[in-house]
């Protein structure tokens, strides 16, 4: 073919699209390497920032499955079950003295006889003394010794009647404190079964919640390290990506040395029409060149966009995965719920119920030994008064010997006297009977309150120095419960807080690298440049089957297997066999080494 | 002690990356920004070991290689070269001056401390 003159100004026209083509491409080489420095820097942090969060999910996921917190637990239970045991005796303990309480009852009933039969004696003593007295004044002068022991008689049914009256007032102060008492066991006794059942409950449940959260963390803790690695990866690919720059930088320079020799080649002095040969092979050349500048460009900003938006989705990877391991975190640990309160304000609030509890079983128990004392009290007073009337009815007696004395002194007329002091003297063995019965009855009450108030005392003694263990054990399980609990709200809070401004670090790192799309625009320019000579140099003069001989030159340029590939494909192409170039097939060596395949060691 | 490793590229980002991932894994690192930067420093710093890359202005890897191997202070350290370049003839012009390793870039970080941990026993 012979090229006409119009052709060399159109040739020497691809010089004026290639020059800024270069210098675009220039630019393009060099003015990456101030970003990728930045971003290089921004990875260094986020790296440290990310190793101090998983560091920190550590120390959290640490503190709630190390051995305070099996100690805890352990404490737990040893305390759930001193509780359950105390409680179970504090229940039986109450059901004795109420029936202790209701026995005093039953005996206090008893005592309605004897105190009956006191009355009935004062009423008889009354009128004993009055018909002592008619007696008397119907015998006169004989009679008048018999006055005064009237008057004696008459004292003494008054002594009986406030001797008894005392005895009925006392019994009837101990029926009202002994029903208010039982009164209060038996709704202290229901309000501790609800309250217990309720707080033993929940206290099993917080039990089983801290034996999960340990086990969990056991779990978690190796989660935290495949995560860990996962970031390693994740640091591995942006470390690896970032390579890219330098090698995109070395393609793009190869690529400018080709344009710049095509250029040297599109002198003038070679588009010199007299020489049509030699402007056909330029020409063909020129088409060459550039097709293959064109794949080269093509493949090293795809290469370049790439890693880029691998370092961007890596580094969101790296941000991503830290947020997932905080929340995680504070899920696992049982930290807080949506409420914002951790399990473990929870197990304190059910610790300082259980502390109420027990104090309020405490004091039952210190009520329960006050009735008892005020039982064997009252048991004690209404002795004395039975000792009176007994002492009341020994004089009686010996009213009643000295009535029958008088009588016989006093011969027939006193008869009827004598009648009198014999009733006299039954009525004080009635007194003795009576008292006798009453005495029975107090000792038995004073024995059965006796070996309560004994049984209490001890009980009491006991249940106080253990009541007191527990609540001071419980005071030391509340405070480790707390210090742990401010450990972990301050670590979460920090682990929180950090996650938080390291997405947002990255993202505003992220979002502000637009290196990739600004390579990719000037990329776009050069090979729309590069494709346009293809076109018209295609169109003045077809592909030579030669291309692959035509660029052998430039194989020497390249350093990189991937531009090997590149120029194989072309040539394969204009031999019209496949042409595809894949980071398969530039990734397709053998792996020869143990450490991989792009290391050789000699 | 941390060992100490000289890296030697002309791209400030590689250095970063190389430096970093050796910082991360227990090593010091000094750096250079050539192959003349590098012999210069190598004349009057011992150092453990020493990554270069081939193709660098003022004196390339191959020329370095030749240099530390010529000199004395850090004569039989081993050299890595961590470079773009896979030919193997440049593989075998570095081998004979001296290299003890080849590394084709991009490299991963666990490829790196591997060879490192290799040749620095």
């Amino acid at each position: 073919m012979i090229l006409d003159t119009g052709k060399n100004t159109e040739i020497s026209g691809w010089r004026e699209i290639i020059k800024p083509s270069i210098d675009i491409l220039k630019r393009m080489a060099g003015t990456t390497e101030d970003v990728f420095l930045q971003i290089g820097s921004e990875l260094q942090m986020f790296y440290q920032r990310s190793a101090e969060i998983s560091g920190m999910a550590n120390q959290l996921v640490a503190t709630v499955s190390g051995d305070n917190v099996k100690s805890l637990t352990m404490s737990l239970e040893r305390m759930m079950a001193d509780m359950d045991s105390y409680l179970a005796s504090a229940r039986s303990r109450s059901a004795d003295s109420c029936a202790t309480l209701q026995q005093v009852q039953t005996l206090l009933d008893k005592l309605s006889e004897p105190l009956e039969g006191f009355q009935k004696m004062n009423k008889t003593l009354r009128m004993l003394s009055i018909s002592t007295k008619i007696e008397s004044a119907r015998l006169g002068e004989l009679g008048s010794g018999f006055v005064n022991l009237a008057m004696d008689v008459e004292k003494l049914s008054h002594q009986v009647n406030e001797k008894s009256a005392g005895i009925m007032a006392h019994r009837q102060l101990l029926f009202t404190m002994i029903a208010a008492n039982l009164a209060d066991v038996r709704s202290t006794e229901a309000q501790q079964n609800t309250k217990v059942k309720s707080i033993l409950h929940d206290t099993a449940e917080n039990l089983h919640s801290l034996v999960q959260i340990n086990e969990s963390c056991n779990r978690f803790g190796e989660t935290v390290a495949v995560v860990s690695n996962e970031v390693t990866v994740s640091i591995s690919e942006v470390v690896s990506s970032m390579q890219m720059h330098d090698m995109t930088r070395q393609q793009l320079e190869h690529v400018v040395e080709a344009l710049e020799r095509l250029t040297s080649e599109l002198s003038d002095a070679n588009l010199s029409a007299d020489n049509n040969a030699g402007l056909q092979r330029l020409v063909i050349e020129a088409g060459d060149v550039c097709e293959l500048q064109e794949a080269q460009l093509r493949f090293a900003s795809g290469e370049l966009y790439n890693a880029v938006c691998i370092i961007i989705e890596n580094l969101r990877e790296i941000a991503r995965k830290q947020s997932v391991i905080a929340e995680d975190t504070a899920t696992i640990t049982g930290a807080a719920d949506s409420g914002g309160s951790s399990f473990v304000d929870v197990m304190s609030n059910g610790m300082a119920a259980v502390t109420s509890v027990l104090s309020s079983c405490a004091d039952a128990d210190r009520t329960m030994t006050e009735t008892m004392k005020k039982v064997a009290q009252t048991i004690d007073e209404i002795a004395a008064f039975v000792t009176d009337i007994e002492t009341i009815g020994s004089e009686i007696d010996l009213i009643a010997l000295n009535s029958q004395i008088k009588a016989a002194l006093t011969g027939p007329e006193g008869a009827a006297l004598g009648v009198l002091a014999e009733a006299i003297k039954r009525l004080s063995d009635e007194a003795v009977r009576q008292t006798d019965s009453v005495a029975a009855t107090l000792t038995e009450i004073h024995s059965v309150t006796e070996y309560l108030l004994l049984d209490s005392e001890d009980d009491e003694n006991q249940l106080g120095t253990r009541i007191s263990a527990m609540q001071s054990e419980l005071a030391a399980t509340l405070g480790s419960l707390g210090s742990m609990n401010s450990e972990m709200n301050h670590v979460l809070s920090s682990l929180k807080s950090r996650v938080l401004t390291l997405t947002e670090d990255v993202e505003r790192a992220t979002a502000g690298v637009v290196v990739h799309e600004q390579t990719k625009g000037m990329a776009d320019t050069v090979l729309a440049n590069l494709e346009l000579i293809v076109a018209e140099s295609r169109r003045i003069e077809p592909a030579s089957n030669e291309f692959k001989e035509n660029l052998r030159h430039m194989e020497a340029h390249y350093t990189m297997e991937s531009e090997r590939h590149i120029h194989e494909a072309l040539a394969r192409k204009r031999s019209g066999q496949s042409a595809i170039v894949s980071q398969v097939a530039v990734n397709s060596s053998i792996d020869e080494s143990e450490f991989g395949d792009n290391v050789d060691l000699f | 002690m941390a060992k100490l490793i000289m890296s030697a590229d002309d791209s400030a980002s590689v250095r970063q990356m190389v430096a970093f991932t050796l910082k991360q894994n227990g090593y010091d690192v000094v750096e250079a920004v050539d192959g003349r930067d590098a012999l210069n420093k190598l004349n009057t710093q011992k150092v453990d070991m020493l990554l270069t890359d081939l193709n660098m202005p003022n004196m390339d890897g191959i020329g370095l290689i030749k240099g530390v191997r010529a000199g004395s202070l850090n004569k039989f350290i081993p050299i890595v070269m961590l470079t773009t370049e896979s030919n193997d003839t440049k593989k075998a012009e570095g081998k004979a001056a001296g290299a003890t390793g080849w590394i084709v870039k991009p490299f991963k970080p666990e490829q790196l401390i591997a060879v490192v941990k290799k040749v620095l026993g």
